[in-house]
């Protein structure tokens, strides 16, 4: 064996100390230094994981670091989200924030380990227009006629729902709730995921569905299924011919509508929230992003912190109160 | 059309296209054969590349990961008794018993022809019937879907082995394990004892390896030791005329694959052990399934790779993906703005006849891919289990936490291999346990769909030529499995009544 020379000793230590030194201040100071975890709630393929999927291959150009999404999926999204809530403070674990998790499940059920509220807001991302759809030869023409069949035959109709605790169940019975029924006017039938949901509409099974326009889209446009109405406060530009709920009077049902938003663990450090408040703003910028996100049928809705904690205030109380309402918070 | 189907053709053929496909294919194997790794975590891994690819290119790396990962489950269900992916867990029942002859390398081999010869009926009916299967699909609903799963419910009797009533003990624990979790009308949490993790119900994978691959583990380590037995390595392979014999069960397996692959929600699982047993009823070698039959190797592999091609006939016919993995590719064909439904075909014609030019090619490139993950592979068989068994523990450890990365899954994963051992010890086969876990669900809930729907008349079961269908054939089944066992009875009676005449 050969012995090393002895003047490599002291300049190995020195390049190890200063490595050392280097990394130190590189923890300290320059976030991020090492690929950031975007957990999705929910499976591939889902909403929450395509705005994660998006958004991370466009945010190492911003924010200089790869961002890795990773599924943790199960309990409608509360698994993932409290691993989220948990983990450790330093910006490397983020959370794809969606409705269901975020908002109608903390506001329908309080026994989930985590408060709504109780997490850092990076940044609103996008909302998922939400449409009132039927088959293309279903007596209902109009919404009017829709509303007017529910009031003449309470319980008769039927709708299809990804659960009771989710949008595509809050629609209808937010609908119900402004006209005055019961929560029965129309019955629920629960199916796996949105995609199902639309299948039993596709097959005339059901009567009527409330669901993301991205499910549907194909099938309105091909004239297989009739929207009725949109929930965002425009027209959508790709069905110019559906009315809004606004216009139809229905000004309420606007807050039912699928959104993403980036959150992080509560109480994230300053530096970690402006690096990505200003990522953020960048990204609403970029064109790759914006097309990816029409393509996928959501429109790009990039919020400063401080809009987001007041939307997000909004969907829950609104949706919890509801819940109260109805009788559908659990205990 | 002759033209469109050309300028397809034309549009198939570039290099990007061919190395996409075929290293889809290379990924998808490696990827299926590693316990824990799952088809869609590859593919969803794959999707932001896309992004960046042309649109044939990205959807065709895709399908490639997809089906390669389908065909590359049953390499370890053979090989070490883990299967990768649920509907592997089927190939185990013959696979193993086959590899602890010697004959891994032959049943893999089966596996991947039987595999591809569904794959390629498959290609073919979603190229030619789309538009048919998928109105048939869309007529099932709440009360089809019912008797559908009843009717694949009587598929438990084929694979319980020696006694029935073992096998329905498996078949009740399994349909408790599916209990668990929320609810799907109420949403109310059955069996989860307020943890966040249990309302998310067991998960698939962990549930899938610690059933099959622990218990062996455990059984090895606690019997005495009674010396080395090399197993004697059978180098042969699969021949034509082995191949023309399961040939009926391998087209019966692809059938069954591309009908329950069409209807959204049913997968790969139900297919495998739906083909399994009808394989075993009809084959004349029936009663050597679960020994090491290779008709049973081929059977199971045909039913699970016969669902591969028809999956895509409701996502791109429909735009309503069946199960996870075609909801990864229903977002790549988003991003490309080819979305998919009614609309693709009409606005993206040449597009689709590329896309069907890659896909039937992916057949030839599936067969070429898994002739060289054999080789690779088959030899794993004949390393000792000295030095097999902890790097199969270490792989279940790693595949039960990788799918969630959650310590939970591995809690999950060794339970269910503690269970899975007294199962061994009793006798008591796993099979039954794993069809009951996912079958349970989908009977429940379109029983109560069903029943919201028919405001609780009963009639709805009663109501349409599908039902009445399956309805016949529950009964026809189970009229079956009644009379084989009565025979068998009747036959061991005589037998001992012959033997003690002869005394």
């Amino acid at each position: 064996m050969k012995l090393q020379p002895s003047w490599l000793r002291p300049l190995g230590t020195a390049i190890a100390a200063s490595a050392m030194l280097f990394g130190m201040t590189a923890v300290q100071a320059d976030y991020p230094s090492k690929p950031i975890e975007l957990v999705a709630p929910y499976g591939p393929g889902g909403a929450s994981d395509l705005a994660a999927r998006t958004l991370a291959s466009v945010a190492p150009q911003y924010i200089g670091q790869p961002v890795l999404v990773v599924n943790r999926t199960g309990g409608g999204g509360v698994v993932g989200s409290n691993f989220v809530h948990n983990a450790r403070k330093d910006g490397y674990t983020l959370l794809m924030a969606r409705v269901g998790s975020e908002a109608v499940g903390p506001a329908l059920n309080p026994t989930i380990p985590y408060k709504y509220n109780d997490f850092t807001y990076l940044g609103l991302l996008e909302l998922n227009p939400y449409v009132f759809v039927v088959k293309a030869d279903s007596p209902y023409k109009t919404f009017g006629d829709l509303v007017k069949a529910i009031k003449a035959h309470p319980g008769k109709l039927s709708y299809s729902t990804s659960g009771p605790g989710t949008i595509l169940n809050m629609g209808p019975q937010m609908l119900f709730d402004i006209l005055g029924l019961p929560t029965n006017a129309a019955t629920m039938v629960p199916y796996k995921g949105g995609g199902g949901a639309a299948t039993a509409l596709l097959g005339g099974h059901v009567d009527f569905l409330g669901v993301n326009l991205a499910t549907v889209l194909s099938n309105v446009q091909a004239g297989k299924l009739r929207a009725l109405a949109v929930t965002t406060p425009q027209r959508y530009e790709g069905l110019p011919k559906v009315p809004t709920v606004r216009e139809l009077g229905y000004p309420k049902l606007e807050t039912i509508i699928g959104w993403s938003a980036l959150y992080g663990p509560p109480n994230l450090p300053k530096n970690v929230v402006h690096k990505w408040t200003t990522a953020l703003k960048k990204i609403a910028k970029d064109k790759t992003w914006n097309g990816l996100e029409t393509k996928l049928g959501s429109v790009p809705y990039i919020r400063s912190p401080e809009q987001t904690s007041t939307f997000v205030d909004n969907q829950f109380n609104s949706y919890h109160a509801l819940g109260k309402k109805l009788g559908l918070i659990v205990h | 059309m002759l033209e469109t189907i050309q300028a397809g053709f034309a549009m198939f053929l570039t290099v990007h296209n061919v190395v996409a496909i075929f290293g889809g294919l290379v990924v998808g194997v490696v990827v299926g054969a590693i316990p824990g790794m799952t088809g869609t975590m590859g593919v969803a891994l794959a999707l932001p590349f896309t992004f960046y690819m042309p649109p044939i290119t990205s959807i065709l790396l895709l399908v490639g990961i997809y089906k390669g990962a389908i065909y590359g489950g049953s390499i370890p269900a053979i090989v070490i008794k883990t299967p990768g992916t649920p509907a592997a867990a089927c190939t185990v029942l013959d696979g193993y018993p086959m590899a602890r002859k010697g004959q891994a390398g032959k049943a893999l081999q089966m596996a991947l022809y039987a595999g591809c010869t569904a794959d390629l009926v498959s290609n073919i009916a979603l190229i030619f019937f789309a538009g048919f299967i998928a109105s048939f699909a869309l007529r099932f609903g709440p009360a089809e879907y019912f008797t559908l799963i009843t009717f694949s419910l009587t598929i438990i009797a084929g694979v319980c082995g020696a006694s029935l009533t073992r096998g329905l003990v498996s078949a009740g624990f399994g349909l408790l394990a599916a209990t668990i979790g929320l609810d799907l009308v109420y949403g109310s949490s059955r069996l989860a004892f307020g943890s966040a993790d249990l309302m998310g119900g067991l998960n698939f994978i962990p549930l899938l390896i610690g059933l099959f691959a622990l218990p062996e583990i455990i059984n090895e380590y606690t019997r005495r030791q009674s010396g080395h037995v090399a197993t004697k390595v059978d180098r042969s392979s699969v021949t034509w005329g082995e191949y023309r014999a399961s040939l009926k069960s391998i087209l019966r397996g692809s059938l069954i694959g591309v009908v329950l692959g069409a209807i959204p929600g049913i997968g790969a699982a139900p297919a495998s052990f739906m083909s399994y047993s009808e394989a075993k009823r009809n084959s004349k070698n029936g009663d050597r399934f679960g020994e090491g039959e290779l008709e049973g190797v081929a059977a199971a592999e045909a039913g699970a790779n016969g669902v591969t091609g028809a999956t895509l006939i409701p996502l791109m016919s429909l735009g309503v993906p069946g199960d996870v993995i075609t909801a990864v590719i229903l977002g790549a064909f988003m991003i490309h703005g080819l979305t998919p439904g009614p609309t693709l075909f009409q606005k993206h014609i040449t597009e689709i006849y590329a896309l069907f030019w890659g896909i039937l090619f992916s057949s030839a490139l599936l067969l070429l891919t898994g002739k060289v993950a054999i080789r690779a592979f088959a030899r794993l068989g004949e390393v000792p289990n000295s030095i097999l068994f902890p790097i199969v523990i270490v792989l279940c450890f790693y595949g039960a936490y990788a799918v969630n990365s959650s310590m939970f899954d591995v809690g999950v994963m060794v339970g269910m291999g503690v269970l899975g051992y007294f199962m061994l010890k009793f006798d008591i086969p796993p099979a039954p346990f794993l069809i009951a876990f996912i079958l349970g669900p989908m009977f429940e809930d379109n029983l109560r769909r069903s029943l919201l729907l028919s405001k609780g008349s009963f009639g709805i079961f009663f109501s349409s030529a599908i039902c009445w269908f399956f309805i016949a054939l529950t009964v026809l089944s189970v009229y079956l499995v009644v009379r084989r066992n009565m025979r068998e009875r009747t036959n061991r009676r005589r037998a001992l009544a012959d033997a003690a005449k002869a005394k």
